[in-house]
């Protein structure tokens, strides 16, 4: 009655055992030393395609996989002292953990096979890698461009849409974009310069002072211009570097600016010479139209004392004729009429020196008038000259304006250039926050290698649990064997 | 010893006697009146006496292309009171001729000239014309 109780008991253990393993959602089986089926759970039916009585002291090369019968068979990999073997079957990869099973007095009595599914940890771990392939990729892209860019060659990033650094490479082709443009616009201006300076220097050889500070000034421009050309390609080699670089281009270009604005004031200076000029040459113009006045009020006179002189030849000829008058009345008097005719005859000769002396002055004054006109005439062509010289001081006017709108627009594009080396500072500071990013990025890859290995480990761990109780279960089995022998049914 | 007036024409020098001559006028207008003899100009108001004014050159048929201005010489007739004006180029003076300075007009020039006699001057030869015939000739 005991004894039966007993094997009540020891039977529920074993249903317990047998019902934990079954419970067990991957293969686990056990065979003899000569590899014949102990003992399959319900998962390792379901993977052979047997049932448990069916398989049961069948050889467990009955598995079908494809390392069943090879070297790398589980047991025999057991047997050269390595206890995990993989295997495949019907797409899916499996990991096959293999274990010695032992009696109560430690004698090997089998082998325990647990199998687990690994195809999904395959393929994360593939996936992972693939990423990690990638990353590197993408990584040696960016390399090479900034190795292009500090060969001072602008090549941009390739850039696929599936890019893991996408929004990276975005940034540094926009920066390596900039710098390119940055680089152009500063060729430009210098070329722009250059053609402004020509122009200047076609202008007025009265300007020559003007012109050669515009020149020097240029020169330094160009110049300046060369050193932020030099100084930017240094600042692709070491990107440290390109910030205090585009300081030194905001800092050149300011200072030229400030010469531009100068050079502009010098215009201006010249300008109100020019115009103090323009003013005298007025003032002289003024003189010789006062000139011509007077010459003209002069003539006015000699044109007045002409009519005196016609006067005085009128009055000689009336005089001349009162005198032939007397001489009749003396003829007609006879003897008493002589010494009349001597007076008139007297009159008559006095008459006849005035008429003399008025055309003497009637000449001179004809000749005077035409000597005055002469003068006229020739500060006519004076005054005509200065005009022409005001005329061309206006040019010069026009020039120095010239001058000064150069200067001015010279001044504005380097305050471009200069707010231009601002925002590729602020450029190569996203550069730099992206970099941080890809660090981030790395650490976070190596951070999930790091949990997958803790994953694996964790198995490794459950499938020797695994195998400590199956083999206690063995234990048990075999008591209960045992114990079934001493009773005669 | 005569007294004469010496005066130019177009073509040169004449002369009359002073005893013929009222006074010498300068020029002065000369208003045309309808009907006259070929020699005759007009007349003039003459300080309210009014005088029938004839034409030297054109009495010699003389083409007078000289613009300076003209002398009239008023004369008297030695008959009656009645005056006449005679259109001169110039009259130059009164002079005193002596015998000797005269030569005798030959008889073809005297009567187409109506010259009395050739004076002979340092400004070349002046004709002594008989100015009586001439105004008889002329308002005839």
């Amino acid at each position: 009655m005991e004894e039966k109780d007993e094997v009540i008991i020891l039977k529920n253990k074993v249903a317990l055992l047998e019902s934990i393993l079954d419970a067990i959602p991957f293969p686990v089986s056990a065979t003899d030393i000569s590899r014949n089926w102990l003992f399959i759970n319900k998962a390792t039916e379901k993977s052979i395609g047997l049932s448990r009585e069916e398989a049961l002291g069948k050889n467990c090369s009955l598995w079908n996989a494809n390392i069943c019968n090879t070297k790398d068979c589980g047991i025999n990999c057991l047997e050269r002292g390595d206890s995990v073997t993989y295997f495949s079957q019907e797409g899916e990869d499996y990991k096959v953990d293999i274990a010695y099973l032992y009696d109560s007095s430690r004698k090997k009595i089998g082998y325990l096979e647990v199998v687990a599914n690994v195809s999904e940890l395959q393929r994360l771990i593939k996936a992972v890698n693939e990423k990690q392939n990638k990353l590197q990729d993408s990584i040696k892209d960016l390399d090479h461009s900034f190795k292009m860019l500090s060969e001072g060659r602008f090549v941009s990033v390739p850039i696929s849409s599936d890019d893991p650094l996408l929004g990276l490479k975005e940034n540094a082709n926009e920066s390596i974009d900039s710098l390119k443009e940055l680089v152009v616009s500063l060729k430009e201006t210098a070329k722009s310069i250059a053609s402004s300076v020509s122009d200047i220097s076609t202008s007025s050889s009265d300007i020559a002072k003007a012109t050669q500070q515009v020149a020097s000034t240029v020169g330094l421009v160009n110049g300046q211009n060369q050193a932020e050309i030099t100084s930017l390609e240094k600042t692709i080699k070491a990107l440290d570097a390109v910030s205090s670089s585009i300081s030194q281009v905001t800092a050149g270009a300011k200072s030229l600016s400030e010469k531009a604005v100068n050079v502009s004031e010098n215009g201006k200076t010249s300008l109100v010479v020019v115009n103090e000029t323009e003013k005298s040459i007025a003032r002289a113009k003024d003189i010789s139209d006062t000139n011509v006045g007077q010459i003209k009020d002069l003539s006015e006179k000699m044109s007045s004392i002409n009519k005196i002189v016609r006067l005085i030849t009128e009055i000689a000829s009336q005089t001349n004729l009162l005198s032939l008058n007397a001489a009749i009345e003396a003829a007609r008097a006879g003897e008493y009429g002589r010494g009349f005719a001597v007076v008139a005859a007297e009159v008559k000769s006095l008459a006849n020196d005035s008429k003399k002396s008025a055309e003497e002055i009637s000449s001179s004054i004809e000749e005077i008038t035409a000597k005055t006109s002469l003068a006229v005439t020739s500060i006519m062509e004076t005054s005509k000259d200065m005009a022409d010289a005001v005329g061309r001081i206006n040019d010069v006017g026009v020039a120095s304006k010239k001058v000064i709108n150069e200067a001015t627009e010279v001044s504005d594009t380097l305050k471009q250039v200069a707010e231009e080396s601002d925002k590729q500072s602020a450029t190569l500071q996203k550069v730099n926050q992206d970099f941080t990013g890809v660090l981030e990025m790395l650490e976070k890859g190596l951070k999930a290698m790091d949990e997958l290995a803790a994953l694996a480990e964790e198995v490794s761990a459950s499938t020797e649990e695994i195998a400590s109780i199956i083999s206690e279960v063995d234990k048990m089995g075999k008591s209960l064997f045992t114990m079934t022998e001493r009773f005669e049914v | 010893m005569d007294e004469v007036l010496i005066f130019r024409l177009p073509n040169g020098l004449y002369a009359i006697d002073v005893a013929h001559v009222k006074e010498v006028i300068s020029y002065t207008k000369i208003n045309s009146v309808p009907n006259m003899k070929k020699s005759v100009v007009g007349i003039i108001d003459l300080r309210g006496e009014i005088i029938t004014v004839f034409s030297l050159s054109r009495f010699y048929d003389l083409i007078d292309q000289d613009k300076s201005e003209k002398n009239i010489v008023i004369l008297h007739s030695s008959v009656d009171s009645e005056r006449f004006g005679m259109l001169v180029n110039q009259v130059y003076v009164v002079r005193e001729i002596k015998e000797k300075e005269f030569e005798k007009l030959p008889d073809f020039l005297s009567s187409c000239t109506y010259g009395k006699v050739i004076i002979k001057t340092a400004k070349g030869i002046v004709i002594w014309i008989d100015i009586v015939s001439i105004t008889e000739e002329v308002f005839k």
